[in-house]
C-alpha cells in the first residue's frame, strides 16, 4: 500500500526532454491510467517509478520519502513489461517463484504454497510445469503478472501489458485487472494509449503529450470537461467536432457564429460572456462531441445549421452519419434506428450544455 | 600430408544432425541439374577433405617413409598393419605429450574463459572509452601466433623484461629461467597461449553476454535480485550454450598448440613442454617417420572428436527440450 507523489520531476536525455515539470498525486489504493500518445513520456514516467531510471531534477516520493535514488528491488513496486519479460529458460512456475525463491530465499513450501495461490487466481495452476518459452503470449503474461503479484508490492506498474494480446483477452484481462486491483487494494498505475483501456479501468487518468500533463482527473471529467484541446482530441471513441467560431457577446451571453451558410449564431446564457473579455479577438474552435449532435429535420427551426449526408458509418450499436454544412464537415453519432441516406439534406442541432470553446492561440478550454 | 596441421589434427568437428529430408517441387530434369552444379564443389571436397584423410590411414598401416626411396603408393610393400599405433600408444613420449597438452589445454583455457568472461561482463556496461578498449583488448588475437611466439620469447629471457619487471614488483632480482628450466617452460607456453587467446573467449562470450535480454535483466532488477542472483539465474543460463561453443572451440584449438611451444622451446627443455603438435612434427620432420606421425594423427583425431562430441551433448539436449 502506498501513496505516492511526483514534484516537478524531469526527464532529460540529453537535449531531449521525455517528462517535462510532472507534478502528480496519486493517492494510496487508486488505479490510474497514463494515456498518451506514444512518445508522451508515460513509459519514462513508468521507469521512473520503477527505479529503472532516475529523474533528472524533481523528487518521487512513497508514502513520504523520497526514492528518487531507491534501487529498483528495494521499492517494492512490481512491474509488468510490454513484452512480458519472462524468463525464458525457466519453467512457469520456477518465473513466478523468482522473486520468492532466489531473491527472498523463503522455504520451499512456502513458495509452493503462494506460486499455487497466485497461479490459481490468474487461472494458469495447469501450466506451472511448461517451459515459459513454450506460453502463448497470453498465458505469458499472465505468467509475467503473476511473478510480479507473489511479493505483494505495494505498488503495481503496468505498461502497456494488454496491448500485445488479441482484443476478445484484452477485454477479458481488463476486467480481471479491476477485480484484482480491488481486491488486493494495490496503488496500480497502469500505462495505455488506448483511451478507451483507460476510461474503462482508471480511478484517474492522467493524459500526457510531448512529455507534459496535459490533464489529470476522472474519466468523467477527461471526458466531460477537457482542459485543452489535446485532451478534447484524445479522449472518446469518435473524434470530437472541431469547428472555428467567431466569438462575439449579446447581452452578457456569449454568441459564436460558425462558418457557415445560414447558420445560427450559437449563444450560451450561461454567464460564458466574461470569457470574451479576457480573451480578446484571438480565433478560437468550438468544440462539441458527435454524441451531442441531433438531426432533425431541415424543416425543424430548432436546426443550427443543415448540411446534406456524405456517409453513414454503421457500427452495429450506434451508427456515424457524416455530414458537410457549407465547407464543414461533421461527424454525428446517432442510435442505429437512425439511418440516413447518402445525400439526404439534414438539420444539425448542437446540445448547447456540451459545447466547448477552446483558444487557437493556446488550446486551452475557456468552457 | 606433408605439415602438421594436414595431419588429421584439425578434426572434422562434431558433426551436427542433418536437417529431416524435405519433400522437394523439383522435378528430375532440375535435380539433375542441381547435381552437376554442386560436383565441383564436392570434387574439391573429396580432393581437399577425403583424399588426404584415406592417404593418411593407408600410409599409417605401413613402414613408409620419405626418405626410404619409394613412392607413397607403393607403401604397401610396407605393410605392417598396426605396428605404428602400438608403437605410438607405448611410447612414453607421446603419451607424456599427450598428458601434457591436456594440461595446458585445461589450464590455458580455464584461465582464458574466467579472464573473459569477467571482462565480458564488464563491458556490457557503457563506459567512456569502451570501443577503443575492445579494440586494444582484441589486439593480440591478431598478431601472427609466430610473431607473437617471437616476441614472447625475446620477453622471456632470463635477461629480459619480464623478469626486470617482476624483480621491480618482488623482493630481490628475479632470474627465473623461463625458457630452459623444466617446469617453467610449460608455463611459460601455457601463459602465452592465454595472452593471445583470451581475446578470442572475450569476443565470444561478450556477444552472448550482450544477446541477454535487456528487460528480462530490469524484471528481475525490480524483483530485487542482487548482482550475483541476476548473474546465477539469468545470465548464466541464457548464455550456456554460447559458453560451451566458446570452450570446445578454444580447447579444440589449444588442443593443436603448436606456434608458441615450438618458437618459445622447441618442445624443450629435453621433452618438458613437448606438446602432441611439438612431438608429431619432431617425427615427422626430424625423424621422418612419416608412417608414424600418420597414425598418431588418426589416434587424436579420433581422440578430439570423441570429446568434441561429448562436450556438445548439453547443447543437443537443450535443443532437443526446445523443439
Amino acid at each position: 500500500m502506498a501513496k505516492i507523489e511526483l514534484e516537478n520531476v524531469w526527464k532529460r536525455f540529453g537535449r531531449v526532454e521525455a517528462v517535462v515539470d510532472l507534478t502528480l498525486d496519486i493517492p494510496d489504493g487508486s488505479f490510474i491510467a497514463l494515456l498518451g500518445p506514444s512518445g508522451c513520456g508515460k513509459t519514462t514516467t513508468m521507469n521512473m517509478l520503477s527505479g529503472l531510471l532516475q529523474p533528472t531534477s524533481g523528487e518521487i516520493r512513497f508514502n513520504g520519502e523520497v526514492v528518487n535514488d531507491l534501487h529498483p528491488g528495494k521499492r517494492n513496486v512490481g512491474f509488468v513489461f510490454q513484452n512480458y519479460a519472462i524468463f525464458t529458460h525457466m519453467s512457469a512456475f520456477d518465473n513466478i517463484a523468482f522473486g520468492l525463491r532466489v531473491v527472498r530465499k523463503q522455504p520451499a513450501e512456502t513458495v509452493e504454497r503462494e506460486v499455487e495461490r497466485v497461479a490459481e487466481l490468474l487461472d494458469i495452476s495447469h501450466l506451472l510445469e511448461q517451459r515459459a518459452a513454450d506460453l502463448s503470449v497470453n498465458d505469458m503474461q499472465k505468467v509475467a503478472i503473476g511473478r510480479s503479484m507473489i511479493t505483494n508490492p505495494g505498488i503495481f506498474l503496468l505498461d502497456e501489458p494488454f496491448s500485445n494480446l488479441d482484443a476478445a483477452f484484452r477485454a477479458y484481462m481488463r476486467a480481471e485487472m479491476k477485480k484484482l486491483q480491488r481486491e488486493l487494494r494495490q496503488t496500480m498505475i497502469y500505462v495505455t494509449h488506448d483511451q478507451v483501456e483507460a476510461m474503462a479501468m482508471a480511478d484517474h487518468i492522467a493524459i500526457m503529450d510531448l512529455g507534459k500533463l496535459q490533464q489529470y482527473g476522472t474519466p468523467d471529467e477527461v471526458y466531460n470537461s477537457p482542459a485543452n484541446r489535446f485532451v478534447a482530441h484524445f479522449v472518446g471513441s469518435t473524434t470530437m467536432n472541431f469547428l472555428p467560431a467567431e466569438l462575439g457577446a449579446t447581452d452578457g451571453s456569449l454568441e459564436l457564429r460558425l462558418p457557415i451558410p445560414e447558420a445560427r449564431p450559437i449563444v450560451l446564457e450561461d454567464g460564458s460572456a466574461k470569457l470574451l473579455d479576457e480573451k480578446g479577438e484571438r480565433g478560437h474552435t468550438l468544440g462539441i462531441r458527435p454524441e451531442h449532435l441531433e438531426l432533425l429535420d431541415p424543416a425543424n427551426e430548432r436546426a443550427d445549421a443543415r448540411g446534406t449526408v456524405l456517409l453513414v458509418e454503421p457500427l452495429g450499436a450506434r451508427n456515424i452519419v457524416h455530414l458537410r454544412a457549407g465547407e464543414i464537415d461533421f461527424r454525428v453519432v446517432v442510435p442505429p434506428t437512425i439511418r440516413p441516406r447518402v445525400g439526404d439534406a439534414l438539420g444539425i442541432e448542437l446540445e448547447r450544455k456540451y459545447v466547448h470553446v477552446f483558444d487557437d492561440m493556446t488550446g486551452k478550454a475557456l468552457r | 600430408m606433408s605439415t602438421v596441421e594436414e595431419t588429421g589434427l584439425t578434426a572434422p568437428g562434431p558433426a551436427v544432425e542433418p536437417p529431416a529430408p524435405r519433400q522437394s517441387p523439383l522435378d528430375a530434369a532440375e535435380r539433375k541439374l542441381g547435381r552437376l552444379l554442386v560436383a565441383p564443389g564436392q570434387l574439391l571436397l573429396v580432393l581437399l577433405v577425403a583424399f588426404p584423410i584415406v592417404m593418411e590411414i593407408y600410409i599409417s598401416l605401413t613402414a613408409w617413409t620419405p626418405t626410404g626411396g619409394s613412392n607413397w603408393y607403393v607403401a604397401y610393400r610396407d605393410w605392417i598393419w598396426f605396428d605404428n599405433f602400438i608403437e605410438g600408444l607405448t611410447s612414453e613420449s607421446f603419451l607424456s605429450a599427450v598428458v601434457r597438452t591436456v594440461l595446458i589445454t585445461i589450464v590455458a583455457v580455464g584461465i582464458q574463459f574466467v579472464i573473459g568472461f569477467l571482462l565480458a561482463l564488464l563491458f556490457v556496461e557503457k563506459f567512456p572509452g569502451r570501443r577503443i578498449a575492445t579494440i586494444l583488448f582484441l589486439l593480440p588475437m591478431m598478431i601472427i601466433p609466430a610473431v607473437s611466439g617471437f616476441i614472447w620469447f625475446l620477453l622471456l629471457q632470463t635477461d629480459g623484461p619480464i623478469n626486470k619487471m617482476l624483480s621491480f614488483v618482488a623482493p630481490g632480482d628475479i632470474r627465473w629461467q623461463w625458457l630452459s628450466d623444466p617446469s617453467f617452460a610449460p608455463v611459460a607456453v601455457t601463459i602465452v597461449d592465454i595472452w593471445q587467446w583470451t581475446p578470442l573467449m572475450f569476443l565470444i562470450l561478450l556477444s552472448g553476454v550482450m544477446a541477454v535480454p535487456e528487460d528480462q535483466l530490469n524484471a528481475a532488477n525490480i524483483l530485487g535480485a542482487s548482482y550475483w542472483q541476476k548473474l546465477r539465474h539469468v545470465i548464466l543460463p541464457i548464455m550456456t550454450p554460447i559458453i560451451i561453443i566458446a570452450l570446445i572451440i578454444r580447447a579444440m584449438e589449444a588442443f593443436k598448440i603448436f606456434d608458441a611451444a615450438w618458437l618459445l622451446t622447441q618442445g624443450g627443455p629435453g621433452e618438458a613442454s613437448s606438446t602432441i603438435s611439438v612431438h608429431l612434427y619432431r617425427q615427422a620432420f626430424i625423424n621422418s617417420q612419416w608412417s608414424y606421425v600418420a597414425a598418431l594423427a588418426i589416434v587424436v583425431m579420433i581422440g578430439v572428436s570423441i570429446a568434441a562430441a561429448q562436450a556438445i551433448k548439453p547443447i543437443e539436449r537443450r535443443q532437443a527440450a526446445e523443439a
